[in-house]
């Protein structure tokens, strides 16, 4: 599959080219524009509980699509509901964990599952429960804003609601941003803290920021 | 996953072959790192790369660290080699390194199993606290509840039960029956029966409605409907009086206003709990919302029986008449099975269980001053039937609220009991 992500941050999109006998499963609704020659399949998202567990704990979709090239090479165009970045990540055998309805688009080597991600993720703001992606292949994921990556190799702290994915040797505890005073007062509050080694992947902005923005501008 | 290696990493034929899925973070790989086969030999750890790189950590200085999203990986280091760490978090990894790491590692693998022992114990610890925080929140709750309902005033009750009129009329099961004698009847019964309702000022509303179902039913703000086959299935007017009591009960206690309290409040907290679990939260509020309309709680009924029994026995009226109506309702359901979700769904308390409490209850009341009302039941009865004859006696008359025609399909089955 050949692939690029144009249009990087602000509205990322997804440009595959499919020959045939390759594949691209991609979350239903996903694609923006395919050309005629494509032909999509849906299927449930997995085993029927592992689709539902993925639908209510991983916010991703009950069906995904399945996108193949019935002749000659098809263009599908894949984007994602909110404005901001999308990442490509190379698999080779490895795992990384992408915080629920992060996922876009996946080759066919490339396994998805929904897992218990703990309190401490819970607390920090990422989630009781997290998708896991692995095995070999590329996976698309999306975030709102830009996504930079970081690689840790002690401790990092990051703000609520802005990891997007991190390997599975990446740890995660909760932590009061400063002094009880300063947590509460700087707007902080409670961060994560992000132990390596490891490779995380941020955004540059967060749901929850935006979501409190408009709220005090709606009285 | 652990499987055999064919042969060893350093291939010095030492005594352990197990290999143990991993990894490696290491300056010489292409992207810094890549999974690994990780073997335990009596030289140190090997960490065999998928692209064939093979890294030795010896023993000697050797530091342990547990961590990693699971929070069960092991990441090995040594000093000479500060950019090389090798992990795992396959089962017997750490057993492997007791085996062979020797005397060095004895005291990290010690403090390894007693951080994990540890951890195990506040995972336990942080699962009691969240299963008290969810019995706290619900007895809390429950107290909420309690005090929102002082804030919220009687009137909501009306504007809802009036609300939920409209739906109600068109699922009734039958036209609305306006037999003179059966309305004056019933109307006596709730005239003897409201002032000693607990809660002052309630205007109560009667309906009867033409329907086989041995029921009566109550909306928030106090209009009542009671079903023929309830008035059939009497040998009393006092047994239709206890049914209405336990109905003008449910009003008057609010119980319909304070489930839909409750039904919004547990997905509020489900949504503040869980987030936006989407169609999850969906299907628990429709469902919280069917119990809402299609019953209370089995608490909610048995308050009900009880001031229904306090009110007939306040109103001179036979306070055991209830027990007798349940008496009836058990002896004509004895084998009838609702099943499935719908009888899970129906609240009410066992027949028995009811008739009992209803007893020991006008004991502890005493006897009363009885004052029979003036109503020919056989004749109420009679008129009853006679009417349903002719049907268009039914209907020259229009229901208060001019909606009497809907026949409804949709008959439910917990309905077949008073409630």
């Amino acid at each position: 599959v050949n692939v690029e992500v144009k249009h990087k941050p602000s509205f990322a999109t997804v440009f595959a080219s499919v020959e045939p006998g390759e594949v691209i499963i991609a979350e239903a609704d996903a694609m923006a524009s395919m050309s005629s020659n494509t032909k999509v399949t849906t299927r449930l998202n997995g085993a029927f509980l592992l689709a539902l567990m993925l639908r209510i704990f991983g916010k991703e979709s009950l069906f995904v699509n399945v996108f193949t090239a019935l002749t000659g090479s098809a263009e599908i165009v894949f984007t994602q509901a909110t404005p901001g970045d999308i990442h490509a990540f190379e698999l080779k055998g490895t795992a990384l964990f992408l915080q629920p309805g992060a996922f876009i688009a996946r080759t066919a080597g490339v396994r998805i599952g929904v897992g218990w991600a703990g309190f401490a993720s819970w607390i920090g703001g990422e989630g009781l429960f997290r998708l896991r992606v692995s095995g070999h292949g590329t996976v698309w994921f999306g975030a709102y804003g830009s996504i930079y990556e970081r690689d840790v190799t002690t401790d990092y702290i990051v703000d609520t609601g802005h990891l997007v994915g991190y390997e599975p040797t990446i740890g995660l505890s909760a932590k009061l941003a400063g002094g009880l005073f300063s947590s509460f007062f700087s707007g902080e509050g409670l961060v994560t803290r992000v132990r390596g080694p490891g490779k995380i992947f941020l955004q540059s902005r967060s749901m929850g920021g935006l979501l409190s923005w408009t709220n005090g501008h709606l009285y | 996953m652990v499987r055999f290696s064919s042969e060893h990493a350093d291939g010095d034929g030492s005594v352990n072959d197990l290999a143990h899925n991993g990894g490696v973070f290491a300056p010489d790989l292409s992207s810094g790192r890549g999974p690994a086969d990780v073997t335990v030999t009596v030289n140190g750890v090997y960490a065999t790369a998928s692209t064939g790189e093979v890294f030795s950590l010896s023993f000697e200085c050797m530091t342990l660290e547990r961590g990693g999203a699971s929070g069960k990986m092991i990441f090995c280091r040594v000093p000479d080699q500060p950019e090389v760490c090798v992990y795992t978090e396959a089962p017997g990894f750490v057993e492997a390194l007791g085996l062979h790491g020797g005397a060095q590692l004895t005291g990290q693998i010690a403090a390894i199993a007693a951080r994990s022992r540890r951890g195990r114990r506040h995972i336990a610890a942080l699962w009691l606290g969240f299963v008290a925080l969810c019995v706290g929140a619900w007895f809390g709750f429950s107290a909420l509840v309690g005090g929102a309902m002082g804030l919220i005033p009687f009137a909501v009750d009306e504007a809802i039960g009036e609300m939920a009129s409209e739906h109600m009329t068109s699922q009734l099961g039958g036209p609305v029956v306006d037999v003179p004698e059966v309305t004056e009847a019933l109307e006596k019964i709730v005239a003897r029966l409201a002032p000693e309702a607990s809660r002052e000022g309630v205007e109560f509303s009667l309906r009867v409605v033409r329907s086989d179902a041995v029921n009566a039913f109550a909306l928030p703000g106090g209009q009542m409907a009671v079903f023929t086959g309830l008035i059939d299935a009497s040998d009393s007017y006092e047994e239709v009086a206890a049914v209405m009591g336990h109905e003008m009960a449910h009003v008057t206690q609010r119980h319909g206003v304070r489930r839909i309290v409750q039904s919004l409040g547990i997905v509020a907290v489900a949504q503040l709990v869980f987030g936006d679990v989407g169609g999850a939260v969906g299907a628990i509020e429709e469902l919280f919302t069917l119990a809402a309309i299609n019953g209370y709680s089995r608490d909610q009924e048995s308050e009900a029986d009880a001031e229904g029994v306090r009110m007939m026995h306040a109103a001179g009226l036979d306070p055991t008449a209830a027990a007798r109506f349940f008496q009836i309702l058990k002896d004509e359901h004895a084998g009838i099975d609702t099943g499935g979700l719908l009888s899970w769904m129906s609240t009410h308390p066992e027949h028995e269980e009811r008739i009992d409490a209803v007893h020991a209850l006008a004991k502890h009341l005493g006897p009363a001053e009885e004052r029979p009302l003036d109503i020919d039941w056989a004749a109420v009865k009679a008129s009853l039937s006679l009417n349903a004859d002719t049907p268009g006696a039914d209907e020259d008359r229009s229901s208060p609220e001019g909606v009497q025609e809907e026949q409804a399909s949709l008959r439910d089955p917990v309905k077949e009991e008073a409630q």
